[in-house]
């Protein structure tokens, strides 16, 4: 992997007024164009964040998962900052997309939790990812990065079983809204907000997890 | 005919199966009696623990490894032994039947006894579990049932001596095996040292140390591990200048 | 097959003498169901709505004793480094791998059904609950969940946190299996909905088949450098 502290900080500097001017064209879109939402008022707009926020959440396990393997087979450090990156950025996004759930379905349901399939899921992937930064701050320091790639990998092999199994459990009520398919979405610009929402976190994760990246080279004397 | 070397390198990684197995299975007829590193480097965060040290030891060659504390001879063995990986550089492989390392801590099970320790020991390597006369030989015979928790410091490392030597290895990797120890053991243990690395078969023991006055006269050959590299040989100096410059390095 | 033996019989050799990982376990089955009985009872719960709950108490309760004794029994490979022994003379790191699974396999399967007997007891339930079906379903779940704190537990050894590590690490990964092992132990116990109980069953082992594989080709990255 070619990722050096200089040709990072090249790719941030060109990355970061595309991040700016996306968010700000979400910011935009979310706050000035999309109208509001019938059945629940402005508080619906959180949900352009949410949805930005739990594909985030997706990117960084998939990158901890393809990372750690990437360690296990070559030993290269530069594989195990990134997975150490993925997994604080990861779990930040995963906060985020929780708190911004329970925002919204407090608004929805009147209650802050509620036993229904995606909370769940993203409730035991928060766990999964805290799991993931504690083994890095207690755990057996001379073997983290084996230790922090071993469970990554059986962490992101885990998380799509977990949805799986949640949508199994017949007692978990259906009462995430369905929002792409049959009820809502009518205004396209819906649609458009969304895809906005997803492409302007998805950046911001790339750019944070680049800038994590560089400290942890930093950390480890491999500034070049 | 020197086994093939392990290359570990940082510039071209080289994907390492999953499956990766051990280092030491090896055929019987391979048991190499010498050895060779070349290049090992080690670090830890900033930490560079070694610099693209090289290492050639000969057959029969008793070495003393010299160096201040942190210098990096735990780490050295260890690599050596296979129970730690460099970040790059070459390092001979050795076979589990030829290997004896002994760390600072047993590598055994304190609770259970020496006589199970050694049947434990001898079932994972294919062997027979050595008898009475072995446990004689180090003096151990009537603390053979006795928990390994229960001995003594110096009978512990006795113990764990003894597990370590069991299968007759003549490739020898001890890190200070003398610190509690008594002068009688030291003796006897050495003795032991040169009988397994002599004779036909060949063989080497590399042991780092402290204890300068007790095992200098047995060394063949001294090494001075310092800056991550092998600062002085007294293949080159002589033994005389390689101790000296420890003492140096320790005022 | 002669070293997994000789590991098996290492470790069995270390119970007998330590008695520390059985004793835990079985001490705190009984005083966790305690625990529970009389926070239950006193809340005067019918008695079938309490065997309704059966089935989730049972596994809760199970995972979490089998997860501080697992711990507990990995502490005897790091004391003394007595691990790097057995790497130094063992021809495949996996057979102490298999080895340590099954040793901690029998020390969770005795966790689970002293547990089950425990709130049998104490809740009333009818002890036709170690049925056939019960039994395969709970031996099918242990496997999994053996594999795989196997396998987490050899990460959290040397850590600084020690015990209270492993619980954080491996619960959270449990979900899947727990969920599996509650449902089908419903359906087995109450009756309720058959319907997707092959699901489940796939699922269980699915989850077998996944943390026994995850662990064989792991476990040596986690025990060697």
């Amino acid at each position: 992997m070619a990722l050096s502290h200089s040709k990072l900080s090249r790719f941030e500097s060109i990355i970061a007024p595309v991040n700016l001017a996306l968010i700000g064209a979400l910011l935009w879109l979310v706050f000035m164009v999309v109208p509001n939402e019938r059945v629940m008022g402005p508080v619906q707009r959180i949900f352009y964040f949410h949805v930005g926020s739990a594909i985030a959440c997706y990117i960084a396990c998939a990158v901890i998962f393809f990372c750690g393997i990437a360690y296990l087979s070559t030993r290269g450090i530069k594989y195990d900052i990134l997975t150490q990156a993925a997994a604080e950025i990861g779990f930040v996004f995963c906060t985020i997309t929780l708190v911004t759930g329970m925002i919204w379905g407090h608004a929805a349901w009147n209650t802050w939790f509620r036993w229904e399939p995606r909370l769940v899921t993203f409730l035991v992937l928060w766990l999964i990812l805290l799991a993931l930064n504690l083994l890095r701050a207690f755990g057996d320091s001379t073997r983290i990065p084996q230790h922090a790639a071993i469970l990554g990998i059986v962490s992101a092999l885990t998380v799509p079983i977990v949805v799986f199994s949640i949508n199994l459990v017949p007692q978990f009520t259906q009462l995430h809204p369905q929002v792409i398919g049959n009820r809502g979405l009518k205004d396209p610009s819906f649609i458009y907000t969304m895809c906005m929402g997803m492409a302007a976190l998805a950046l911001l994760e790339l750019q944070l997890l680049s800038l994590r990246f560089r400290i942890g080279l930093l950390e480890h004397g491999l500034e070049e | 005919m020197a086994a093939p070397l392990r290359r570990y390198s940082s510039l071209l990684p080289r994907p390492v199966s999953l499956l990766e197995n051990s280092r030491y299975f090896m055929s019987a007829t391979t048991i190499e009696n010498a050895l060779s590193a070349r290049s090992v480097s080690k670090r830890f965060r900033r930490l560079e623990v070694l610099r693209e040290l090289n290492l050639e030891i000969g057959s029969g060659e008793l070495v003393l490894l010299l160096g201040a504390n942190g210098a990096g001879k735990t780490t050295l063995l260890r690599i050596l032994s296979g129970l730690a990986r460099p970040d790059s550089g070459e390092v001979q492989k050795i076979s589990r039947l030829a290997l004896g390392y002994q760390g600072h801590a047993p590598q055994a099970y304190l609770g259970l006894s020496l006589l199970e320790n050694l049947q434990l020991a001898a079932a994972l390597l294919g062997i027979a579990t050595p008898e009475k006369d072995y446990l004689d030989s180090w003096e151990l015979y009537d603390r053979r049932a006795a928990a390994l928790q229960e001995l003594s410091k110096g009978l512990q490392s006795r113990a764990a001596l003894a597990v370590t030597f069991a299968h007759d290895p003549n490739c020898l990797l001890l890190d200070e095996p003398s610190a509690s120890l008594d002068d009688r053991s030291v003796i006897s243990l050495f003795a032991r040292i040169k009988q397994s690395i002599g004779g036909v078969r060949g063989g080497f023991a590399l042991v780092a140390t402290h204890d300068l006055n007790r095992l200098l006269p047995f060394a063949d050959r001294v090494l001075l591990l310092e800056s991550g590299k092998v600062a002085a040989d007294s293949k080159s100096s002589g033994i005389e200048n390689v101790v000296a410059r420890y003492r140096e390095g320790n005022r | 097959m002669r070293s997994i033996l000789a590991l098996l019989r290492k470790d069995l050799l270390n119970e007998l003498r330590h008695r520390e990982v059985l004793s835990l376990l079985v001490g705190l089955a009984i005083l966790v169901a305690l625990i529970l009985a009389i926070g239950i009872n006193g809340a005067f719960i019918s008695p079938e709505a309490v065997r309704k709950l059966y089935p989730a108490l049972i596994w809760v309760v199970s995972v979490l004793i089998c997860t501080i004794s697992i711990g507990k029994s990995f502490e005897y490979e790091a004391a003394g480094q007595a691990i790097d022994g057995v790497l130094l003379r063992l021809d495949q790191v996996w057979q102490l791998f298999l080895a340590k699974v099954i040793s901690n396999y029998a020390v969770v399967a005795v966790g689970h059904f002293t547990a089950m007997l425990m709130l049998a007891l104490f809740f009333d339930v009818p002890l036709t609950v170690f049925s056939v079906p019960m039994v395969v379903v709970a031996l099918l779940v242990l496997w999994g969940y053996a594999a795989l704190a196997t396998l987490i537990s050899a990460l959290t050894v040397r850590s600084s946190l020690r015990s209270m590590l492993l619980p954080l690490l491996l619960l959270p990964l449990l979900f899947p299996l727990l969920f599996g092992a509650i449902e089908l132990s419903s359906v087995i116990m109450l009756g309720s909905s058959p319907q997707g109980v092959s699901h489940w069953l796939a699922l269980v082992i699915g989850l077998d088949l996944l943390y026994s594989v995850c662990g064989l080709l792991l476990f040596e990255h986690a025990v060697r450098d």
